[in-house]
């Protein structure tokens, strides 16, 4: 979790960071409300999930950054911005931190 | 609602789908499959949006095949959708953010592709940096040729060139600031300040000296931010030529921006020392010193450009990929240098602020 923190704190527009295991269809992770966050359910109930690299997401509840993970994991962040962030550098740290936790829990 | 579908598509014609789909309609999702039939998981993508409980203002989904879905709501049952693969992603992004879906007669915003839209908080800061960046006309005048190719990774952004003339000696510097966009922009503007302040006093026509005494200086800024919690300061890469004219010599000294210099028979590679720290600085600069005679042209870059992944997001261009576009150099200029960046990125985004610049002598 040092990573999780790492992450969190040089992108201070991370709000809450989750992380939802699609095996367990559970949160390994939740710092958001969970009611909040039903829509990663939705997503792999329409089988649309297959195909997901990443996404921004604007919702009533707030905005979101999801990134899938090669193995099983979803990082879903919850941040107070789609907006004056370096959304490239985010994405590209976020994606190494995420296979370096699903490394880690496979090995 | 043809007027805002046809104003995007006025501005990106090469998009594969951009349309609304209405919630009440299931034709316009059809449509939108009939027309757009290679996207990896569309069909299920129209389902979520379809039927999502969550009400929808803005969303941009990447899919496998790099592809993007961009959806923003129009009202509670229309969303507008537009479906890329071929246009500059970030023109779109700021394009459709910016873009008002509400009202029926959407604003006739005319923007070009080499003119990306600013949110309106970031205009001043434009406008400031523009003024510390000099013109390549101004630069060229004091070469056969000079051009420079300057892509920020956002509307501002820490990298920029930096030029002076003392007698017959013109200073050259490309400079990468920490941070992007306004961090960088900032940081930019102390760099752009010592710079000038530095090679107005100085006598030794040393570039290892003049970034010894930056470095002294920006550390005297950082020392006094650090005395504030959670301020890490600011750093930059810099690249500085000192060429005279007298002298008939090229001086160099670099913290990270490496340069090319060809000659008539051959390209060699003048590194760079990385800088992690500032302590010892003047003892582990050099300068460089080439002799005018059989070079021919100079090429610079930051590291936004050697670090840029290609098209597929999987190799960077790195040091050996700029000297290849520079050994089959169809053309001196920036058009020419432009084009083989963007077409090694592609599609993908760019990750960094990328300044390339090559001068004649």
């Amino acid at each position: 979790m040092r990573r999780i923190q790492e992450l969190k704190s040089e992108f201070r527009v991370i709000e809450n960071l989750n992380l939802y295991n699609t095996d367990s269809r559970d949160f390994e992770l939740l710092e958001s409300n969970r009611d909040h966050l039903d829509f990663i359910e939705e997503i792999i109930d329409s089988k649309a999930l297959e195909s997901l690299e990443y996404m921004f997401l604007e919702v009533e509840s707030g905005a979101y950054f999801v990134l899938k993970g090669k193995a099983n994991l979803i990082m879903l962040m919850e941040i107070n911005s789609l907006a004056n962030f370096n959304k490239p550098i985010l994405i590209l740290k976020s994606k190494s931190t995420l296979h370096d936790l699903e490394k880690r829990k496979i090995a | 609602m043809k007027k805002l579908v046809q104003t995007i598509t006025n501005q990106f014609p090469n998009l594969d789908y951009c349309g609304i789909v209405d919630r009440n309609d299931l034709n316009t999702y059809e449509s939108v499959l009939q027309q757009t039939n290679d996207i990896s998981g569309l069909e299920y993508w129209l389902e979520w949006i379809r039927t999502s409980k969550h009400d929808l203002n803005y969303s941009r989904i990447h899919v496998g095949s790099k592809a993007q879905l961009f959806i923003k709501k129009v009202d509670n049952d229309r969303k507008l959708l537009v479906i890329n693969k071929s246009e500059n992603t970030t023109l779109l992004i700021s394009f459709l953010l910016d873009l008002d879906c509400t009202i029926e007669t959407p604003p006739q915003t005319i923007i070009n592709h080499t003119e990306v839209k600013v949110d309106p908080k970031l205009q001043e800061a434009v406008r400031i940096q523009k003024m510390i960046i000099p013109k390549e006309e101004d630069i060229r005048k004091h070469f056969k040729n000079f051009f420079v190719v300057h892509q920020q990774q956002d509307v501002v952004g820490g990298d920029f060139y930096w030029y002076t003339r003392k007698g017959n000696r013109v200073y050259l510097a490309l400079v990468d600031c920490t941070g992007h966009s306004l961090e960088g922009a900032m940081t930019s503007m102390i760099a752009n300040t010592i710079l000038n302040q530095l090679t107005s006093i100085d006598t030794t026509n040393s570039p290892k000296v003049i970034l010894s005494e930056f470095y002294e200086q920006l550390n005297i800024y950082n020392q006094q931010a650090a005395e504030t919690e959670g301020n890490y300061g600011v750093g930059a890469e810099i690249g500085l030529f000192c060429l005279d004219y007298d002298e008939q010599l090229i001086k160099f000294s670099s913290t990270g921006i490496p340069a090319f210099i060809k000659y008539v028979d051959r390209i060699e590679l003048l590194k760079p020392k990385k800088t992690m720290s500032f302590e010892h600085l003047s003892e582990t600069l050099v300068d460089q010193s080439l002799n005018m005679t059989g070079i021919e042209r100079i090429y610079s870059f930051t590291d936004g450009v050697s670090d840029q992944f290609d098209a597929e997001d999987r190799k960077k261009l790195g040091r050996k990929g700029v000297q290849r576009i520079i050994e089959s150099e169809g053309e001196f200029n920036s058009n020419y240098y432009r084009s083989q960046l963007n077409s090694w990125k592609g599609n993908n985004m760019q990750y960094d602020d990328m300044t390339f610049m090559g001068l004649a002598i």
